[in-house]
């Protein structure tokens, strides 16, 4: 116990105090909180003028007037008008979904002195500033106390919202890009620590004084534990992030949401998704260091290493892609599927739960079986590591990993 | 006391190492030698309890030797094997903790043996800074460290210049002195025969040879005769019985006899010939034994 907490120690310090770890967090701290305002950043850049015309049809049936107010409001302050309207007619509510004329159609009705709010339109954007208008015309309207409008609004019924698509292809950016870099710097601390001790032969005199599978055991733990640091050194950048955002948004008066607010709105269950998130990084991160740990005890040399290495990171590039790509693209089968398949699942699960493609019950099976092929992987890997490690074949990956699992069964 | 019985180690179908037995009292300098591939390494590793013998017991202190006596044995591989990215007393650091020893023990003992190789001013560089006789004394270092009881050395002079050699011979000597057991191998069996009492010879895992190198020596019979004398007919010295092999050299004539017989014989022809300088009866080397034995050993 006393060499394995001296290991862990060890291979902490000479990995925490290196000037790469300093300098790629630098690196990471100012992409993330880069990243987490980027919606702040392209608001202090966009411009109004850019804006799409729309058309609006009024009904006014309670006579109001308020035609020439919602146009004087809505487009108040702008260089051209954004907002066009026109009285029409009840009848036109019927046709409504099947022209391309105009962009929305509100009909104002008063029913026992209360005022009645129809919307039609083909997408939500305007749907705050258009009630929020009438609503604040309506108190001044009314005499007695005031009594708010009854709305009712209508989309086509093969409506989809084009922003939802948006939201979760910049969650899965958000959640599956930091997840790839630690998973990557989880394998590199690993590997390369070992293969540097096996490359220079040091290994020789360090399984004589420790047991292979200590050796093994304190490998992981100090790259877990690595990996821990790492994750909880990017939330502190998150937050760092959003406080910068909220701070920016004061000062300019762009009054934009950074993503971890857009995020927490859009996600009222994010408590959950964050613990699936951690749940399924810290299995699936023990799966890849398991795997990593030993393609650097079968390699002989540094170069061996990175041959053997690259399928591992093939599989964890392929999750990384899926992850960010099929939702955005309409591939939710896709990702569905790869939640389901261990070794991508720590990058596509969480997406997918995110995404509400798993159900709970779903992402609960999809980590009950990283959990098993890691507990699987593990027992298979170590009586392998304990002969490798001490091995220094020069033949083939394949026919490597073949004899020193069959020496492993006679040791 | 380290008791090796009947000791064998095999993978699959390749049997490593088989029915391998020996002995070393406190304060011996054992040797154990054998080509390539020939079982050394795992013997080291079985006796250090890394690998579990198949069959057979190695016993350590009179108790079964198990992980846990690493801390009493330094082993000192064939080849470099230390971290070269590291300075040497982050080094000796590192290995040192891991065989248990006190921070201050490991700073006492790494200055003690910089100073007796003198190399003190390496202290702080990087080993990969340090030349390879110097790489090759902190390796032996590294063995050294924990004061071991039983000290595994695998070519230990390998790369080393005389004056070096000499300060590793006396180190060694020392330990000896201190009572520790010292296992020791080398392709260099003069160095081997000038450092062991006794040795065992290993081919392809199989024992060809063993015991004190005296009784080696004796049970070995064939001798060598060192003559100079002038007008040498060889083809007489051919003709006698028991003569293995006549080589003529620059400044004497060396001739190989199958047993002491044999030297009487030759004697008889010497005494007849001009001008007899030298005739020495000289016990075989140790090489010649052991390139003999593994030789007979490859054509059974």
């Amino acid at each position: 116990m006393k060499k394995l907490k001296f290991l862990i120690f060890y291979g902490l310090k000479k990995r925490l105090l290196k000037k790469s770890f300093l300098i790629s967090n630098i690196i990471i701290g100012l992409l993330t909180i880069l990243i987490i305002n980027l919606p702040t950043i392209i608001g202090l850049f966009e411009n109004d003028d850019d804006a799409f015309v729309r058309i609006a049809y009024v009904v006014d049936e309670a006579s109001l007037g308020y035609i020439s107010q919602l146009d004087e409001t809505l487009n108040q302050g702008l260089e051209e008008d954004i907002f066009i309207f026109f009285e029409t007619q009840e009848s036109m509510k019927d046709s409504f979904f099947e022209q391309n004329d105009y962009d929305i159609l509100l009909m104002i009705q008063f029913d026992n002195g209360r005022l009645n709010l129809d919307l039609y339109r083909f997408e939500t954007t305007y749907d705050t500033v258009i009630t929020q208008t009438i609503q604040f015309l309506d108190v001044f309207s009314q005499n007695q106390a005031y009594v708010p409008p009854v709305i009712d609004s209508f989309l086509p019924d093969d409506y989809e919202d084009p922003f939802i698509n948006e939201i979760i292809s910049s969650i899965s950016s958000l959640f599956t890009l930091p997840l790839f870099l630690i998973m990557t710097f989880g394998i590199q601390f690993v590997g390369v620590d070992i293969i540097e001790e096996k490359s220079s032969k040091a290994i020789e005199t360090i399984i004589s004084s420790v047991k292979a599978n200590i050796h093994f055991l304190s490998k992981i733990i100090a790259s877990l534990i690595f990996i821990t640091i790492q994750s909880l050194l990017l939330i502190i950048y998150g937050s760092i992030g959003t406080l910068i955002g909220n701070q920016t948004s004061s000062v300019t008066g762009v009054s934009t949401a950074s993503l971890t607010e857009v995020f927490v709105e859009y996600f009222p269950n994010w408590q959950g998704i964050l613990i699936v998130t951690a749940l399924f990084i810290f299995v699936g991160a023990l799966l890849y260091l398991v795997i990593a740990a030993l393609t650097a005890a079968i390699s002989t040399t540094q170069e061996d290493y990175q041959t053997f290495q690259g399928p591992i990171m093939i599989l964890l590039v392929i999750g990384f892609y899926i992850s960010i790509f099929a939702s955005a693209a309409g591939g939710d089968t896709l990702l569905r599927i790869a939640s389901f398949i261990p070794f991508f699942a720590p990058m596509t699960a969480p997406v997918a739960f995110a995404a509400g493609i798993l159900t709970p019950l779903e992402v609960i099976l999809a980590l009950f079986i990283l959990i098993i092929t890691t507990i699987g992987v593990i027992f298979l890997v170590t009586p392998i590591y304990k002969v490798a490690i001490l091995s220094y074949e020069q033949t083939k990956l394949f026919k490597r990993l073949k004899t020193y699992f069959i020496k492993s069964k006679h040791e | 006391m380290l008791e090796v019985k009947h000791v064998a180690m095999s993978y699959g179908v390749v049997k490593a190492v088989q029915d391998l037995s020996f002995t070393i009292q406190p304060g011996e300098i054992f040797g154990l030698l054998g080509t390539n591939g020939a079982g050394k390494t795992t013997t080291f590793r079985m006796i250090m309890g890394l690998i579990k013998p198949k069959e057979g017991s190695i016993s350590y202190f009179n108790h079964e030797v198990s992980y846990e006596d690493v801390n009493t044995i330094g082993y000192m591989i064939e080849e470099r094997s230390l971290l070269t990215k590291v300075t040497v007393k982050d080094l000796m650091m590192y290995l040192g903790q891991l065989k248990d020893v006190s921070k201050e023990d490991i700073e006492t003992r790494l200055d003690y043996w910089l100073e007796r190789f003198g190399i003190s001013v390496y202290k702080t560089k990087k080993v990969k800074e340090l030349s390879k006789g110097n790489q090759q004394k902190i390796q032996f270092i590294a063995a050294l460290i924990n004061n071991p009881k039983l000290l595994i050395l695998d070519e230990p002079f390998s790369g080393l210049d005389p004056i070096n050699t000499e300060i590793f011979v006396s180190a060694i000597r020392d330990f000896q002195k201190q009572g520790a057991m010292v296992i020791f191998s080398s392709h260099q069996l003069d160095h081997v025969e000038s450092f062991c009492e006794k040795i065992v010879v290993l081919e392809k895992g199989k024992v060809i040879l063993e015991g004190p190198i005296q009784k080696i020596k004796e049970a070995y019979q064939k001798l060598n005769i060192k003559i100079k004398a002038k007008h040498i007919d060889i083809d007489v010295i051919q003709s006698i019985e028991g003569v293995l092999q006549v080589d003529v050299q620059p400044h004497a004539t060396m001739v190989k006899v199958s047993s002491k017989d044999s030297v009487k014989d030759v004697f008889n022809y010497i005494k007849t010939c001009d001008d007899v300088m030298t005739f020495d009866v000289l016990e075989p080397p140790l090489s010649e034994i052991f390139i003999d034995k593994v030789k007979n050993h490859e054509k059974t």
